[in-house]
Protein backbone atom coordinates (compact mmCIF):
# COMPACT_ATOMS: atom_id res chain seq x y z
CA UNK A 1 0.00 0.00 0.00
CA UNK A 2 1.21 3.44 -1.44
CA UNK A 3 2.00 5.85 2.16
CA UNK A 4 0.11 8.96 1.64
CA UNK A 5 2.07 12.03 2.14
CA UNK A 6 0.43 15.67 3.07
CA UNK A 7 1.75 19.03 2.96
CA UNK A 8 0.03 21.21 4.21
CA UNK A 9 -0.03 25.01 3.37
CA UNK A 10 0.96 26.92 6.62
CA UNK A 11 1.84 30.00 4.99
CA UNK A 12 -1.67 32.37 5.68
CA UNK A 13 -1.84 30.96 9.32
CA UNK A 14 2.73 32.57 9.73
CA UNK A 15 1.62 35.85 8.39
CA UNK A 16 -1.56 35.89 11.08
CA UNK A 17 0.88 35.25 13.73
CA UNK A 18 3.72 37.80 12.03
CA UNK A 19 0.87 40.10 12.17
CA UNK A 20 -0.55 39.37 16.10
CA UNK A 21 3.30 38.94 17.56
CA UNK A 22 3.88 42.65 15.84
CA UNK A 23 0.69 43.86 17.29
CA UNK A 24 1.08 42.12 20.62
CA UNK A 25 5.03 44.13 20.33
CA UNK A 26 3.29 47.53 19.33
CA UNK A 27 0.71 47.53 21.67
CA UNK A 28 3.00 48.64 24.85
CA UNK A 29 4.70 50.70 22.61
CA UNK A 30 1.24 52.62 21.30
CA UNK A 31 -0.01 52.89 24.93
CA UNK A 32 3.22 54.73 26.63
CA UNK A 33 3.10 56.64 22.86
CA UNK A 34 -0.65 57.77 23.72
CA UNK A 35 0.03 57.96 26.81
CA UNK A 36 3.26 61.01 26.44
CA UNK A 37 0.90 62.31 24.01
CA UNK A 38 -2.08 62.50 26.97
CA UNK A 39 1.31 64.00 29.14
CA UNK A 40 2.23 66.96 27.07
CA UNK A 41 -0.88 68.06 24.27
CA UNK A 42 -3.45 68.29 26.96
CA UNK A 43 -1.20 70.70 28.81
CA UNK A 44 -0.32 72.94 26.16
CA UNK A 45 -3.49 73.33 25.56
CA UNK A 46 -4.16 74.61 28.74
CA UNK A 47 -0.82 76.88 28.83
CA UNK A 48 -2.38 78.31 25.66
CA UNK A 49 -5.54 79.59 28.03
CA UNK A 50 -3.27 81.57 30.30
CA UNK A 51 -5.11 84.51 28.65
CA UNK A 52 -8.18 83.31 29.81
CA UNK A 53 -6.99 82.37 32.94
CA UNK A 54 -5.56 85.83 33.39
CA UNK A 55 -8.97 87.66 32.32
CA UNK A 56 -10.73 85.37 34.87
CA UNK A 57 -8.17 86.42 37.40
CA UNK A 58 -9.10 90.04 37.27
CA UNK A 59 -12.08 90.15 37.29
CA UNK A 60 -11.70 88.60 40.71
CA UNK A 61 -12.11 84.37 40.32
CA UNK A 62 -9.64 82.91 43.11
CA UNK A 63 -6.68 80.70 41.49
CA UNK A 64 -8.39 77.64 43.00
CA UNK A 65 -11.48 78.04 41.11
CA UNK A 66 -9.50 79.11 37.98
CA UNK A 67 -7.45 75.95 37.72
CA UNK A 68 -10.76 73.70 38.40
CA UNK A 69 -11.90 75.64 35.61
CA UNK A 70 -8.96 74.71 33.32
CA UNK A 71 -8.76 71.07 34.44
CA UNK A 72 -12.37 70.91 34.42
CA UNK A 73 -12.63 71.47 30.93
CA UNK A 74 -9.77 69.68 29.54
CA UNK A 75 -10.17 66.51 31.38
CA UNK A 76 -13.98 66.54 30.38
CA UNK A 77 -12.86 66.12 26.86
CA UNK A 78 -10.20 63.54 27.57
CA UNK A 79 -13.55 61.50 28.83
CA UNK A 80 -15.89 61.94 26.63
CA UNK A 81 -13.51 61.08 23.64
CA UNK A 82 -12.65 58.11 25.17
CA UNK A 83 -15.90 57.26 26.24
CA UNK A 84 -17.15 58.13 22.16
CA UNK A 85 -14.02 55.66 21.19
CA UNK A 86 -15.27 52.60 23.54
CA UNK A 87 -19.19 53.30 21.83
CA UNK A 88 -18.00 53.36 18.75
CA UNK A 89 -15.84 49.63 19.32
CA UNK A 90 -19.18 48.57 21.27
CA UNK A 91 -21.42 49.50 17.73
CA UNK A 92 -18.46 48.03 15.48
CA UNK A 93 -17.21 44.29 17.19
CA UNK A 94 -18.99 43.51 20.37
CA UNK A 95 -17.33 41.11 20.82
CA UNK A 96 -13.82 42.10 20.96
CA UNK A 97 -14.91 45.00 23.05
CA UNK A 98 -16.26 41.83 25.70
CA UNK A 99 -12.92 40.43 25.14
CA UNK A 100 -10.73 43.41 25.71
CA UNK A 101 -12.76 45.43 28.31
CA UNK A 102 -9.82 44.72 30.83
CA UNK A 103 -7.16 46.12 28.50
CA UNK A 104 -8.99 49.44 27.41
CA UNK A 105 -10.12 50.17 31.20
CA UNK A 106 -6.55 49.86 32.08
CA UNK A 107 -5.41 51.84 29.12
CA UNK A 108 -7.95 54.62 29.27
CA UNK A 109 -7.58 54.74 33.07
CA UNK A 110 -3.56 55.58 32.27
CA UNK A 111 -4.38 57.93 29.28
CA UNK A 112 -6.63 59.95 31.73
CA UNK A 113 -4.26 59.66 34.68
CA UNK A 114 -1.36 61.36 32.74
CA UNK A 115 -3.94 63.80 30.76
CA UNK A 116 -4.76 65.21 34.55
CA UNK A 117 -0.96 65.37 35.43
CA UNK A 118 -0.62 67.68 32.50
CA UNK A 119 -3.44 69.60 33.20
CA UNK A 120 -3.06 70.11 36.67
CA UNK A 121 0.79 70.92 36.33
CA UNK A 122 -0.50 73.61 33.58
CA UNK A 123 -3.13 75.02 35.63
CA UNK A 124 -0.84 75.65 38.36
CA UNK A 125 1.85 77.10 36.14
CA UNK A 126 -0.75 79.49 34.45
CA UNK A 127 -1.99 80.57 37.45
CA UNK A 128 1.45 82.01 38.66
CA UNK A 129 2.50 84.02 35.71
CA UNK A 130 1.90 87.70 36.70
CA UNK A 131 -1.79 88.30 35.31
CA UNK A 132 -0.73 91.88 33.53
CA UNK A 133 2.13 91.12 31.93
CA UNK A 134 -0.16 88.23 30.26
CA UNK A 135 -3.02 90.73 28.72
CA UNK A 136 -0.50 93.60 28.01
CA UNK A 137 0.16 94.03 24.17
CA UNK A 138 3.51 93.80 23.02
CA UNK A 139 4.69 96.66 21.45
CA UNK B 1 -12.08 110.78 51.80
CA UNK B 2 -9.90 109.25 49.27
CA UNK B 3 -10.68 106.09 47.55
CA UNK B 4 -7.28 104.76 46.47
CA UNK B 5 -4.29 106.11 48.77
CA UNK B 6 -1.06 104.83 48.48
CA UNK B 7 1.67 105.29 51.30
CA UNK B 8 5.77 105.28 50.15
CA UNK B 9 4.67 102.42 47.79
CA UNK B 10 8.19 100.78 46.57
CA UNK B 11 8.26 97.49 44.63
CA UNK B 12 11.54 96.01 43.31
CA UNK B 13 11.41 92.97 40.76
CA UNK B 14 13.33 89.72 41.67
CA UNK B 15 17.19 90.21 42.16
CA UNK B 16 16.48 94.03 40.85
CA UNK B 17 18.17 96.52 43.85
CA UNK B 18 16.57 99.13 41.65
CA UNK B 19 13.57 99.79 42.27
CA UNK B 20 10.33 99.19 39.56
CA UNK B 21 8.53 101.68 41.74
CA UNK B 22 9.97 104.13 44.16
CA UNK B 23 8.35 105.82 47.28
CA UNK B 24 5.07 106.32 45.72
CA UNK B 25 2.83 108.61 47.47
CA UNK B 26 -0.72 109.77 46.33
CA UNK B 27 -4.20 109.25 46.62
CA UNK B 28 -7.12 109.18 44.38
CA UNK B 29 -10.48 110.68 45.36
CA UNK B 30 -14.01 109.84 43.72
CA UNK B 31 -15.60 111.60 40.86
CA UNK B 32 -11.90 112.35 39.05
CA UNK B 33 -10.31 111.41 36.01
CA UNK B 34 -6.71 110.57 36.59
CA UNK B 35 -4.22 110.02 34.51
CA UNK B 36 -0.61 108.07 34.42
CA UNK B 37 1.36 109.01 31.49
CA UNK B 38 5.11 107.79 31.00
CA UNK B 39 6.93 105.71 28.94
CA UNK B 40 7.39 101.81 28.51
CA UNK B 41 8.99 100.33 31.59
CA UNK B 42 9.29 103.13 33.91
CA UNK B 43 6.84 101.31 36.56
CA UNK B 44 3.20 102.93 35.10
CA UNK B 45 1.97 99.08 35.02
CA UNK B 46 3.75 97.77 37.83
CA UNK B 47 1.86 100.02 39.86
CA UNK B 48 -1.41 99.59 38.36
CA UNK B 49 -1.41 95.99 39.26
CA UNK B 50 -0.72 96.75 42.38
CA UNK B 51 -3.49 98.86 42.83
CA UNK B 52 -5.66 95.93 41.43
CA UNK B 53 -3.58 93.66 44.31
CA UNK B 54 -2.32 91.62 41.48
CA UNK B 55 1.16 92.39 43.43
CA UNK B 56 2.06 93.49 47.25
CA UNK B 57 4.11 96.52 47.49
CA UNK B 58 7.87 95.25 49.30
CA UNK B 59 7.27 98.49 51.15
CA UNK B 60 4.63 101.01 52.03
CA UNK B 61 1.13 100.47 51.97
CA UNK B 62 -1.78 100.43 49.59
CA UNK B 63 -5.25 101.78 51.04
CA UNK B 64 -9.03 101.22 49.65
CA UNK B 65 -11.51 102.91 51.42
CA UNK B 66 -9.70 103.32 54.50
CA UNK B 67 -8.90 100.04 54.62
CA UNK B 68 -5.30 99.09 53.89
CA UNK B 69 -5.34 96.02 51.01
CA UNK B 70 -3.19 93.60 52.94
CA UNK B 71 -6.37 93.20 55.24
CA UNK B 72 -8.52 92.31 52.39
CA UNK B 73 -9.56 89.16 50.49
CA UNK B 74 -7.65 90.25 47.48
CA UNK B 75 -9.90 88.12 45.10
CA UNK B 76 -13.03 90.01 46.80
CA UNK B 77 -11.44 92.86 46.40
CA UNK B 78 -10.98 92.55 42.62
CA UNK B 79 -14.70 90.93 42.35
CA UNK B 80 -16.19 93.93 43.86
CA UNK B 81 -13.92 96.99 44.67
CA UNK B 82 -12.48 97.28 41.18
CA UNK B 83 -12.72 97.32 37.97
CA UNK B 84 -10.16 97.32 35.15
CA UNK B 85 -10.32 97.99 31.11
CA UNK B 86 -7.17 97.22 28.86
CA UNK B 87 -5.83 97.81 25.46
CA UNK B 88 -6.90 94.57 24.05
CA UNK B 89 -10.41 94.57 25.31
CA UNK B 90 -9.92 91.34 27.01
CA UNK B 91 -13.52 89.95 26.29
CA UNK B 92 -14.24 86.36 26.51
CA UNK B 93 -14.40 85.66 22.59
CA UNK B 94 -16.64 82.37 23.24
CA UNK B 95 -19.56 84.40 25.00
CA UNK B 96 -21.89 86.77 23.43
CA UNK B 97 -21.69 90.52 23.99
CA UNK B 98 -24.04 90.50 26.55
CA UNK B 99 -22.72 87.17 28.29
CA UNK B 100 -19.10 89.05 28.68
CA UNK B 101 -21.33 91.99 30.76
CA UNK B 102 -23.39 89.53 32.48
CA UNK B 103 -20.04 86.89 33.64
CA UNK B 104 -18.83 89.31 36.58
CA UNK B 105 -22.24 89.81 38.14
CA UNK B 106 -21.97 86.04 38.19
CA UNK B 107 -19.12 85.92 39.95
CA UNK B 108 -20.63 88.09 42.70
CA UNK B 109 -23.72 85.60 42.94
CA UNK B 110 -26.50 87.91 40.88
CA UNK B 111 -28.96 85.82 39.59
CA UNK B 112 -28.98 85.75 35.37
CA UNK B 113 -32.60 87.41 35.82
CA UNK B 114 -31.21 89.85 37.33
CA UNK B 115 -27.96 90.55 35.70
CA UNK B 116 -29.58 90.40 32.11
CA UNK B 117 -31.48 93.35 32.42
CA UNK B 118 -28.53 95.43 34.53
CA UNK B 119 -26.20 94.33 31.56
CA UNK B 120 -28.83 95.27 28.53
CA UNK B 121 -28.84 99.09 30.40
CA UNK B 122 -24.94 99.29 31.14
CA UNK B 123 -24.72 98.17 26.91
CA UNK B 124 -27.36 100.59 25.74
CA UNK B 125 -25.68 103.59 27.97
CA UNK B 126 -22.53 102.98 25.93
CA UNK B 127 -24.19 103.14 22.89
CA UNK B 128 -24.16 98.80 21.96
CA UNK B 129 -27.56 98.43 20.37
CA UNK B 130 -30.11 95.94 20.87
CA UNK B 131 -29.13 93.77 17.99
CA UNK B 132 -25.11 93.56 18.74
CA UNK B 133 -25.67 92.72 22.30
CA UNK B 134 -26.13 88.68 20.88
CA UNK B 135 -23.39 88.75 18.80
CA UNK B 136 -19.61 87.88 19.45
CA UNK B 137 -16.68 90.39 20.32
CA UNK B 138 -15.02 89.32 16.96
CA UNK B 139 -17.91 90.99 15.31
CA UNK B 140 -17.61 94.03 16.49
CA UNK B 141 -15.43 96.48 15.97
CA UNK B 142 -12.91 97.58 18.38
CA UNK B 143 -14.58 101.09 19.57
CA UNK B 144 -17.30 98.57 19.96
CA UNK B 145 -15.49 95.99 21.77
CA UNK B 146 -13.82 99.06 24.23
CA UNK B 147 -17.30 100.13 25.25
CA UNK B 148 -18.15 96.28 25.84
CA UNK B 149 -15.24 96.18 28.11
CA UNK B 150 -16.86 99.65 29.62
CA UNK B 151 -19.89 98.08 29.61
CA UNK B 152 -18.25 94.95 31.88
CA UNK B 153 -16.47 97.44 34.01
CA UNK B 154 -19.29 99.55 34.78
CA UNK B 155 -21.36 95.62 35.92
CA UNK B 156 -20.40 95.23 39.62
CA UNK B 157 -20.68 98.83 40.90
CA UNK B 158 -16.68 98.50 41.58
CA UNK B 159 -16.41 102.38 42.00
CA UNK B 160 -12.52 102.14 41.08
CA UNK B 161 -11.82 101.49 37.45
CA UNK B 162 -8.33 100.73 36.01
CA UNK B 163 -7.96 101.45 32.75
CA UNK B 164 -4.09 100.27 30.88
CA UNK B 165 -3.89 102.05 27.85
CA UNK B 166 -7.66 101.71 26.92
CA UNK B 167 -7.24 103.96 23.87
CA UNK B 168 -4.31 102.20 22.62
CA UNK B 169 -5.86 99.96 19.51
CA UNK B 170 -8.15 102.69 19.23
CA UNK B 171 -8.40 105.39 16.04
CA UNK B 172 -8.57 108.85 17.14
CA UNK B 173 -12.42 109.11 17.12
CA UNK B 174 -13.07 105.69 18.76
CA UNK B 175 -10.48 106.76 21.17
CA UNK B 176 -12.25 110.36 21.56
CA UNK B 177 -15.65 108.60 22.40
CA UNK B 178 -13.77 106.46 25.06
CA UNK B 179 -12.25 109.30 26.71
CA UNK B 180 -15.93 110.65 26.86
CA UNK B 181 -17.69 107.78 28.40
CA UNK B 182 -14.57 107.76 30.71
CA UNK B 183 -15.37 111.27 31.97
CA UNK B 184 -18.85 111.33 31.98
CA UNK B 185 -18.91 107.91 34.16
CA UNK B 186 -16.19 110.35 36.67
CA UNK B 187 -17.62 113.74 36.70
CA UNK B 188 -21.23 112.59 36.38
CA UNK B 189 -21.24 108.86 38.33
CA UNK B 190 -18.76 109.55 40.77
CA UNK B 191 -16.41 107.30 39.70
CA UNK B 192 -12.58 106.85 40.26
CA UNK B 193 -10.93 106.60 37.08
CA UNK B 194 -7.38 106.12 36.77
CA UNK B 195 -5.93 105.39 33.27
CA UNK B 196 -2.26 104.62 32.26
CA UNK B 197 -1.31 105.84 28.93
CA UNK B 198 1.53 106.92 27.55
CA UNK B 199 -0.34 109.03 24.93
CA UNK B 200 -0.33 112.47 26.21
CA UNK B 201 -3.21 113.71 24.16
CA UNK B 202 -5.06 111.10 26.01
CA UNK B 203 -3.89 112.10 29.49
CA UNK B 204 -4.80 116.03 28.53
CA UNK B 205 -8.52 114.99 28.85
CA UNK B 206 -7.94 113.86 32.96
CA UNK B 207 -8.36 116.10 35.69
CA UNK B 208 -5.29 114.99 37.57
CA UNK B 209 -2.20 113.63 35.41
CA UNK B 210 0.76 112.39 37.03
CA UNK B 211 4.12 111.53 35.38
CA UNK B 212 6.21 108.18 36.15
CA UNK B 213 9.89 107.77 34.91
CA UNK B 214 12.08 105.26 36.45
CA UNK B 215 9.60 104.21 38.98
CA UNK B 216 8.97 108.13 40.59
CA UNK B 217 5.57 109.26 40.40
CA UNK B 218 4.87 113.55 40.11
CA UNK B 219 2.30 114.94 39.58
CA UNK B 220 2.04 117.71 36.80
CA UNK B 221 1.13 121.05 37.01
Amino acid sequence: MEAMSYNLDTTELDNIKRVRDMLVLLFPIAVVVAALIGLVAYGLIVVQSAKEAAILRILGTTKLRVRCMLSFEQISLVVLGLLLAALGLVIYNPGLFARSTISLVLCGGLYVLCCTLSVVIASYEVTWRKVLELLQVKE
Amino acid sequence: MSLLTLSNVSYYYNNSETPAVADVSCSFDPGKLYAIVGPSGSGKSTLLSMMAGLDRPAEGSIAFDGQNLENLDMDQYRRESISMIFQAFQLFPLLTVLENVCYPMELCNVKPAEARPRAKKLLESVGIKQEQMKRFPAHLSGGEQQRVAIARSLATGAKLILADEPTGNLDVANSKNVMDILHSLAHNQGYCIIVVTHDMEIAKAADIVFRMKDGVLTQMP
